[in-house]
C-alpha cells in the first residue's frame, strides 16, 4: 500500500480485498485463500479441492478482483491442491455413511476421500424411515457439492426387494438434468443410498468433463 | 485358406460397401451363391439395393444373381432421422439418443470404457434380433446379437445378452465371465427406468453386479445402457 494513502482510502482497500476473498471462497473447489501485498500489488495463494479446474477458476478469480478494482495478475494467482490423487486415479472413494437418531431427529454424514482431502456432507431430517434415505442420499450430495457444476437435490428414492436381493434406485436433479443410480444393499441400505448417489452422480462427471468420463467416486460394492 | 481367396467374404464385403447396406451374408453351394441376405439401412428403398445388389454381382463377380435370392431387412438405427423411416418388413422406431448417458459414452475417449455406436433392432414377424455395437477408446469396434422379439421384456434382455457379446473380447481378456441376471423394468419419479443385474465371475469369485438407465424412448437402448453402467468399472 502506497503511503500517501489516506486513512479512508486504506479502509476501503482492506474492505475490497476481504470482499475478494469472500469472492474466491465461494468458488467451486476453494477452501481457503490469502492475500498479500507484493511490489505494491496484491497476490493470492488459493487452496483447492484436488478436482478444481484451476484454468476455470484462474479467470473468475481475476474477474472477482477486477470488479473490485483490485489488479491480479496472472503470476499473482497461485493455487495449492489440498490432497493428491494418488493411486486412485483421481477418484474418490466412500468412505463414511454415518447415522444418527438424536431428539427425534435423524442426522445423515458422508464423507469423500481423495489423496487425503475429504469432502464432507450432512443432512437432517424427522426421523421417519420414509425419509431415512432420502436424508442420506442428501447428505451425499451435499458431499459433492464442490464437484457439480449445478445444485443437485434428490428426486426419488426407493428400496426395491426382491427375495434375497435388495437395492436402492435413485433419482436426482442436477440442475434440470434427471440423473439415475442403483447400487445393491450390501452392507445397509444407506450405504446403498450413498453408493447409488455417487452413482448418478458419477454420470454427471462424465457428462461436465470433456476429458474423462471416469467419474469422480469409487463406489465400493457394486462395481469393483 | 486367407480372408481375400474366400468368394463368400470377397463378397459380402463388396456388397457391404454399397450405399445404405450395413452387413451382408453370402451362402455359397457348389462355388457359387445361392442366397444374399443383407442388411440396410438409411433412405434407399428395398429394391433400390436389391438392384445394387444384382449390379455389383454382374460387374464384379460376373454372376448373374436372381432377385428371389436376395433378402433385405431395412433397419432404423438409435439415431436415425425419423424422417427416413420407410414402409419395409422391418422397421423399429427411431431411438432418440439420451443425452446425458449418450454424452458421457461419447466423451470417455481418454478411458478404457466403450461408447455405444449402435444399437440395431430387426423384427421379421414374430421373431427378430438386436444387434449392439461398441467404439473402444482405440478405434476398435465390437458387436453383439442376440434373438429379441418384439415383447419389451424380450426386447430388454436381447439388448442386455447382446451388450456382454459385444463386451465378451475385454471380458476375457480380464479372465471375467459375465451372464445376465436379470433385466427389470421400475418407475423412479415417474420415469420408466431398466435394471440390470449381472453375475461376474472371475479369480475363483463371483459377484453381483447392477447397473440402471431411464428409459427415454426404446427400452433396447436403456438396456444397453444399463449394462454398461454395471460393468463401468471392471473393463
Amino acid at each position: 500500500m502506497a503511503s500517501n494513502v489516506t486513512p479512508m482510502e486504506h479502509t476501503q482497500e482492506l474492505d475490497r480485498r476481504d470482499a475478494l476473498l469472500a469472492r474466491i471462497a465461494s468458488l467451486r473447489g476453494v477452501r481457503n485463500s490469502s492475500l498479500k501485498e507484493v511490489d505494491g500489488g496484491i497476490a493470492t495463494t488459493i487452496l483447492v479441492i484436488p478436482e478444481a479446474d484451476e484454468t476455470r477458476l484462474r479467470p473468475a478469480v481475476k474477474s472477482a478482483a477486477k470488479d473490485l478494482g483490485l489488479a491480479l495478475e496472472d503470476d499473482s494467482i497461485v493455487f495449492l491442491s489440498s490432497g493428491s490423487p494418488g493411486r486412485s486415479g483421481g477418484r474418490r472413494n466412500l468412505t463414511r455413511v454415518n447415522i444418527d437418531h438424536f431428539g427425534g431427529n435423524f442426522i445423515a454424514s458422508v464423507s469423500l476421500e481423495l489423496g487425503g482431502d475429504i469432502l464432507t456432507g450432512e443432512h437432517r431430517s424427522n426421523d421417519a424411515c420414509s425419509l431415512r434415505l432420502s436424508a442420506v442420499a442428501q447428505a451425499t450430495l451435499n458431499a459433492c457439492r464442490d464437484l457439480l457444476s449445478e445444485s443437485a437435490e434428490v428426486e426419488d428414492i426407493c428400496l426395491l426387494v426382491d427375495g434375497e436381493r435388495s437395492s436402492v434406485l435413485v433419482s436426482i436433479l442436477l440442475g434440470i438434468t434427471p440423473l439415475l443410480g442403483a447400487a445393491t444393499v450390501r452392507f445397509d441400505e444407506y450405504d446403498a443410498t450413498a453408493r447409488a448417489v455417487l452413482d448418478a452422480v458419477n454420470r454427471a462427471a462424465g457428462r461436465d468433463r470433456s476429458t474423462s468420463s471416469e467419474g469422480l467416486m469409487d463406489i465400493p460394492g457394486d462395481k469393483t | 485358406m486367407s480372408v481375400r481367396e474366400r468368394p463368400d467374404l470377397l463378397m459380402e464385403r463388396a456388397i457391404a460397401r454399397i450405399t445404405g447396406v450395413v452387413r451382408a451374408k453370402v451362402r455359397f453351394d457348389d462355388g457359387l451363391p445361392i442366397q444374399v441376405y443383407a442388411i440396410a439401412s438409411g433412405d434407399r428403398t428395398q429394391d433400390e439395393v436389391i438392384c445394387d445388389i444384382q449390379s455389383l454381382a454382374v460387374a464384379g463377380f460376373n454372376i448373374d444373381l436372381d432377385r428371389s435370392a436376395i433378402s433385405v431387412v431395412r433397419l432404423t438405427s438409435g439415431v436415425a432421422d425419423p424422417s427416413s423411416r420407410t414402409v419395409g418388413p422391418s422397421i423399429d422406431p427411431p431411438q432418440p439418443p439420451d443425452l446425458d448417458q449418450e454424452e458421457a459414452s461419447r466423451k470417455s475417449t481418454s478411458t478404457t470404457r466403450p461408447a455405444i455406436e449402435q444399437v440395431f433392432v430387426a423384427r421379421e414377424g414374430d421373431s427378430g434380433w438386436i444387434r449392439v455395437s461398441l467404439r473402444w477408446p482405440a478405434g476398435a469396434l465390437t458387436e453383439g446379437t442376440a434373438p429379441a422379439t418384439e415383447r419389451r421384456p424380450s426386447r430388454a434382455r436381447g439388448a442386455a445378452e447382446a451388450t456382454l457379446v459385444a463386451l465378451s473380447p475385454q471380458l476375457a481378456e480380464k479372465g471375467l465371465n459375465l451372464e445376465i441376471d436379470e433385466v427389470a423394468e421400475r418407475t423412479v419419479a415417474g420415469r420408466p427406468s431398466v435394471l440390470v443385474y449381472v453375475f461376474c465371475e472371475g479369480g475363483g469369485k463371483k459377484m453381483p453386479l447392477m447397473g440402471s438407465a431411464f428409459v427415454r424412448d426404446d427400452i433396447g437402448s436403456a438396456t444397453v445402457k444399463a449394462v454398461l453402467n454395471a460393468v463401468d468399472r471392471i473393463i
